[in-house]
């Protein structure tokens, strides 16, 4: 069974832990918007730029942002998995 | 365009504001909603770009507190929630669009033009600057009374210095928005057409007046100022205070409504 399964299963345990696990994604894919938004936002004004040096310098913010956006993806993953841990823990 | 730019989030705020400043408009960032709403009610900006999530009052607060006392400033919405109530609720409180992160600078910039084209549609047709009046319908210019014959390009160039009610515009703006010429062009059809409406606005003044409407900003710009002075003003005391808004407020000049 994995942790996103329907609620309505009858286990509650599960329940509370896929609410609780979509209440916390819900809260990280909110944060995830702003360095994403700051990455397309960086690449555009580069290409609008149009220049060898105004790439340069969009390509170098958009890597920086993307560290911000891997730390979250990875904080996400992390979420996801010790969630699926503790559901097999408990069917176990 | 005068635009406020509301974003705790540094690096995104940057970005937006140096891709609205590329567009072509005069941008303020800050961070925090209790910044934002002292800035508005000071400076009254033609548009606020503003995030729902804030310290110091939130977006929603902001709204809440700026609700019908600011009708000349059009506010576009960014947020990164979903839920339609929380969009509904900042229409409700006076937004005029709402855009959802993530999302494109250039579909931020083609909005913010948008709303901006949608206000001037509404906007009274007359702009005022002291004794100067321009009616944008009949396309007829008054100097104390005095009608004054321009042509298209001084009209152009002068419905812009109006609309900008008070503020600085720089050579390379003026030559932007009202030639549609590149700032690097390398002319100075600029200072010329400017000397042209200094003449033809002094004339229409009556004998003995010698007001001077439109003021040189040594190393920023023209702007439109108390009419009385003919010495150019320092930049730095333009950029630094709020003489350049200022002069326009006292003259009780609103540009467009």
């Amino acid at each position: 069974m994995s942790a996103l399964s329907d609620p309505a299963d009858g286990h509650a345990g599960t329940a509370l832990l896929v609410d609780e696990l979509a209440a916390e994604i819900a809260i990280d894919l909110h944060g995830l918007c702003q360095p994403l938004t700051a990455l397309q936002c960086r690449l555009e004004i580069g290409r609008m730029e149009a220049t060898l040096e105004g790439l340069d310098a969009a390509i170098v913010d958009a890597l920086r942002e993307c560290v911000r956006v891997n730390a979250l993806v990875r904080a996400m993953q992390d979420k996801v998995f010790d969630s699926k841990r503790h559901e097999m823990a408990g069917e176990r | 365009m005068h635009v406020l730019i509301v974003e705790d989030d540094v690096a995104l705020g940057g970005f937006l504001e140096k891709g609205m400043t590329r567009d072509g408009n005069q941008v303020t960032l800050v961070h925090d909603g209790e910044e934002a709403i002292s800035y508005v009610l000071e400076h009254r900006p033609d548009l606020m770009v503003l995030d729902l999530s804030l310290p110091r009052k939130d977006g929603m607060q902001v709204l809440e507190e700026l609700c019908g006392r600011i009708p000349g400033t059009s506010v576009l919405v960014l947020t990164g929630r979903r839920d339609v109530e929380d969009r509904v609720r900042c229409l409700n409180l006076g937004a005029d669009d709402c855009l959802l992160k993530p999302f494109s600078l250039f579909e931020l910039m083609a909005r913010c033009g948008a709303l901006m084209r949608r206000r001037d549609q509404f906007a009274d047709p007359v702009l005022r600057h002291g004794a100067v009046e321009l009616n944008r319908m009949l396309r007829k210019v008054t100097c104390q009374g005095h009608a004054v014959e321009l042509t298209g390009k001084e009209f152009a160039l002068l419905e812009y210095l109006l609309k900008a009610n008070g503020r600085v515009c720089s050579r390379s703006e003026l030559l932007r928005e009202v030639w549609q010429m590149s700032p690097d062009a390398g002319t100075n059809v600029v200072d010329v057409y400017v000397n042209y409406l200094r003449k033809k606005l002094g004339a229409a003044q009556s004998p003995g007046e010698g007001m001077q409407w439109i003021e040189t900003v040594r190393g920023a710009g023209y702007m439109l100022g108390l009419g009385t002075t003919r010495r150019p003003m320092r930049a730095a005391s333009v950029l630094e205070g709020t003489y350049a808004i200022g002069s326009a407020q006292q003259l009780g000049s609103v540009g467009v409504v």
